[in-house]
C-alpha cells in the first residue's frame, strides 16, 4: 500500500523533472557556457549598472507588493475566518472571481479609474477640489496599486487557511487565564497564524519578481522590470546573457524568500 | 534487460518510421500535383487579411495547399533554430524590425527575380538579394486635433518639442530606436544625416541632450502599438509618435487625429524564403503575388494602410485613404528611411544600453 502511494507521485515528479528541473539546469548551463565555460555574461551584468538598477527595482517592487498584500490581506482573512461557515464560503468566492480575469484586463481597468480623464479626476474636478488633473496613472504608485489588487487574493487565501488551523480553544484558554482580548490576539493567535501570512508573502513576492506586463501598462518611465529585459535579450538572440539575467533574478528571489520567512519567524517569536 | 529496452526502442522506432512512410507517399503525390506552402506571419489583422487576399488567390490560381501560421514573438530565434537544425517548418516569413538580422545571417534563400518580378515593375530599393518588399509602414508624429491650441497644428518634430506653443501631455515609445532620430531632426539635423550623426559620439550626445529637454513632458512611455492607441483615445496624452496603421481605428471610434509625416520613420517590411525550404518554387509564387499584384495591394490598404511598392497601384483609391499611406507623395520624400540594421549593430546596442540608463534615471 505504501509503495502504491509513492507510485502515485510519479506523474507529478515526471512533470516537475521535465518542465522545471531540466529547463532550470539548461538556463544555468547556458548562462555559464558559451560554448566553453566562461563568466563573461555575469561580468557583463556586473559592468552594466543599468541592469543592476533594474534588478534592484524589480526586487524592491516585489518586496513592497508582498508587504502591502500581507498588511491588507491579514485583517481581511481574519474577518472572513470569524464569519459563520456559509458566509465564509461566499466571501472567499468573492475573492476568487477577480482571479478568473486576465491580469491584463485588471491592469487596464485602472486607466478608467485613475487616468488623466478617469473617474477619480473627473469627480475631483467637478467638485472643484482640483483644477488640473492629478497624475496617478503611469507612476510607480499605480504599479503598486495594480499589482496589490492582482496579488491580494493569493495572500488572503494563504492567511485564511492558516487561521482556520488555529484551535479556537487556545484563544479561549488565554482569555480564561486572564489575557485581555488584544493580548490573546497578539500573543496567541498572531504567532500561530503568521506563518501562513509569511508563506503567502513569499509566494506573492516570487510571483511579483516575474511580473512585467502590469508595470509596463500602468507604470512610469522608470518602471522597467528585469522580465522586460530578459524578453528583449531572448528576442535579440542573446540567450546566454538572458539566462544570466534569469539566474541573477532567481538568486535574488531566493534570498528574498528566505528573508521574508525569517521575518515571519522573528515576528512570531517576538510576540510570544 | 538492456537488450530488451533496445528492442523496444527499435519497435517504437520502426512504428514511427512506418507511420512516416505511410504518410509520406501521400504528401509527396500531393506536392507533385498541387504544392504545399507554409507562411508565418505576425498575428492579428495582418494575418487575417493576408490569408483572405493572398493565400486564397494563390490557391485559386495554382491549387496550392497554403497554411498561414502565427509567429509573433521570438521569431528570429525560431527562424534560426529551424534553418540550423535543417528542420524547416515555415517556407516564407516576414522580415521586419524583429527579424531584420536574418537577411545578413544567411538564413534565407536567394530570390530569383525572374519569377518574382518578371515585368520588372518594382523599384530597386524593394529588391534585396534574399528578401522582397511587401509593405511599408511609418512611425510618425500623431496629434489629437480636438486638443490643439486654436488655429495651430503640429507639422514637425520641432513642434513636438515646443511645449510653450503646444502645451499638453505627450508620450513616446520606451526605446532608443527612432526616438533619437526624431530628437536629432527636432534639433535641426537634416533627415538624411541622422545615421551619420548617430555614428559619432557627438551626434549621440546631441540626441540625448535634446531628449533631456522633452523628458519632463513625457507623461507615458508606451511599449506596444495598442498601448499608444489607448493613450490617445483616453486623452491620457495628446501627442505621440505612432504607427500609421493604428490611426484608422482611432478615427473610426470618433477620435480625431492627424499625422505630421515630416521627419517620420519610413519602415520597410520584406518577405523571405527560409534556407532549406522544400517548397522554394511555391514560395517564389507567393512572393510574386504578394509583392507585385496591384489589385490585391489596393484591396489590402483598404483594411490596413501598409502599402506595397507597386507603382500606380493606389492612384484610384479615395483621397482620405491615400492620406493615411506613407507612400503617398510627398510623404516618402519628407520622411527618413529607418535603418533597422543600425539598431542591430554593436553600436546600436551600446546606444540602447545608454537609453536604458537614461530612461530609468
Amino acid at each position: 500500500m505504501q509503495r502504491f502511494g509513492s507510485l502515485l507521485l510519479l506523474p507529478g515528479l515526471a512533470l516537475i523533472a521535465t518542465f522545471l528541473v531540466v529547463p532550470s539546469v539548461d538556463t544555468l548551463l547556458s548562462s555559464a557556457f558559451d560554448p566553453e565555460f566562461s563568466a563573461k555574461h555575469f561580468i557583463a551584468l556586473w559592468e552594466r549598472t543599468a541592469y543592476f538598477q533594474v534588478l534592484a527595482r524589480t526586487i524592491t517592487v516585489a518586496l513592497v507588493v508582498a508587504f502591502l498584500c500581507a498588511l491588507i490581506g491579514y485583517p481581511i482573512a481574519y474577518y472572513i475566518s470569524q464569519q459563520p461557515p456559509k458566509t465564509q464560503v461566499w466571501l472567499l468566492y468573492l475573492f476568487l472571481i477577480p482571479m478568473w480575469m486576465s491580469a491584463l484586463i485588471r491592469s487596464y481597468v485602472w486607466i478608467v479609474l485613475i487616468g488623466r480623464e478617469g473617474i477619480v479626476n473627473n469627480v475631483l474636478m467637478s467638485i472643484s477640489l482640483i483644477d488640473t488633473p492629478l497624475k496617478m496613472m503611469y507612476t510607480t504608485g499605480a504599479v503598486y496599486i495594480a499589482m496589490v489588487q492582482i496579488m491580494l487574493p493569493i495572500q488572503v487565501f494563504n492567511s485564511y487557511s492558516a487561521m482556520k488551523d488555529v484551535d479556537p480553544d487556545l484563544i479561549r484558554a488565554a482569555r480564561v487565564l486572564g489575557a485581555r482580548p488584544g493580548q490573546a490576539m497578539r500573543r496567541v493567535f498572531l504567532p500561530l497564524s503568521i506563518q501562513g501570512t509569511s508563506t503567502g508573502a513569499a509566494i506573492v513576492f516570487m510571483m511579483s519578481t516575474g511580473f512585467f506586463v502590469t508595470p509596463a501598462l500602468v507604470g512610469g518611465r522608470q518602471d522597467i522590470m528585469l522580465g522586460n529585459l530578459i524578453t528583449f535579450h531572448v528576442e535579440r538572440m542573446n540567450p546566454g546573457f538572458a539566462a544570466a539575467l534569469g539566474i541573477a533574478l532567481l538568486a535574488s528571489a531566493l534570498i528574498g524568500v528566505i528573508f521574508i520567512k525569517k521575518m515571519g519567524s522573528l515576528i512570531a517569536r517576538k510576540l510570544v | 534487460m538492456t537488450g530488451e529496452i533496445v528492442t523496444r526502442r527499435n519497435v517504437v522506432g520502426m512504428l514511427g518510421s512506418a507511420a512516416a512512410a505511410s504518410a509520406l507517399p501521400g504528401s509527396v503525390a500531393y506536392a507533385q500535383s498541387k504544392g504545399e506552402l507554409t507562411v508565418a506571419l505576425p498575428g492579428g489583422v495582418v494575418k487575417e487579411i493576408e490569408t483572405e487576399l493572398y493565400a486564397k488567390t494563390l490557391t485559386a490560381e495554382k491549387g496550392y495547399n497554403i497554411k498561414v501560421v502565427v509567429a509573433d514573438s521570438g521569431v528570429l530565434e525560431q527562424l534560426r533554430a529551424q534553418v540550423t537544425s535543417k528542420r524547416v517548418i515555415w517556407d516564407v516569413t516576414e522580415i521586419n524590425s524583429q527579424t531584420y538580422p536574418a537577411m545578413d545571417l544567411d538564413l534565407l534563400e536567394k530570390i530569383d527575380y525572374s519569377i518574382v518580378d518578371p515585368k520588372n515593375i518594382l523599384p530597386a530599393y524593394a529588391k534585396r538579394p534574399n528578401a522582397v518588399l511587401v509593405l511599408v509602414w511609418a512611425t510618425a508624429l500623431t496629434q489629437r486635433i480636438d486638443k490643439l491650441p486654436a488655429g495651430k497644428e503640429m507639422t514637425s518634430w520641432a513642434d513636438f518639442w515646443d511645449v510653450k506653443t503646444f502645451p499638453g501631455p505627450r508620450a513616446m515609445r520606451r526605446q532608443a530606436n527612432h526616438n533619437l532620430e526624431f530628437a536629432l531632426i527636432a534639433d535641426g539635423a537634416p533627415k538624411d544625416k541622422v545615421y551619420e550623426l548617430l555614428a559619432t559620439d557627438e551626434g549621440v550626445n546631441r540626441a540625448f541632450a535634446k531628449m533631456d529637454k522633452i523628458k519632463p513632458h513625457i507623461n507615458a512611455w508606451w511599449e506596444s502599438g495598442a498601448q499608444a492607441v489607448q493613450l490617445m483615445s483616453d486623452g491620457e496624452v495628446y501627442y505621440s509618435p505612432m504607427f500609421n496603421g493604428r490611426l484608422q481605428k482611432l478615427t473610426d471610434s470618433g477620435i480625431p487625429t492627424k499625422i505630421a509625416w515630416a521627419g517620420g520613420a519610413f519602415h520597410i517590411t520584406y518577405h523571405g524564403i527560409l534556407k532549406g525550404s522544400k517548397n522554394v518554387k511555391e514560395a517564389h509564387e507567393w512572393l510574386r503575388i504578394r509583392a507585385t499584384n496591384p489589385e490585391l495591394a489596393a484591396k489590402y490598404v483598404e483594411t490596413v494602410p501598409y502599402p506595397a511598392a507597386i507603382p500606380g497601384a493606389f492612384d484610384k483609391l479615395p483621397a482620405k485613404l491615400q492620406a493615411l499611406l506613407p507612400t503617398t507623395p510627398p510623404n516618402p520624400e519628407i520622411m527618413y528611411i529607418a535603418d533597422e540594421g543600425f539598431w542591430y549593430s554593436a553600436r546600436g546596442d551600446k546606444i540602447r544600453e545608454r537609453f536604458l540608463e537614461w530612461v530609468i534615471s
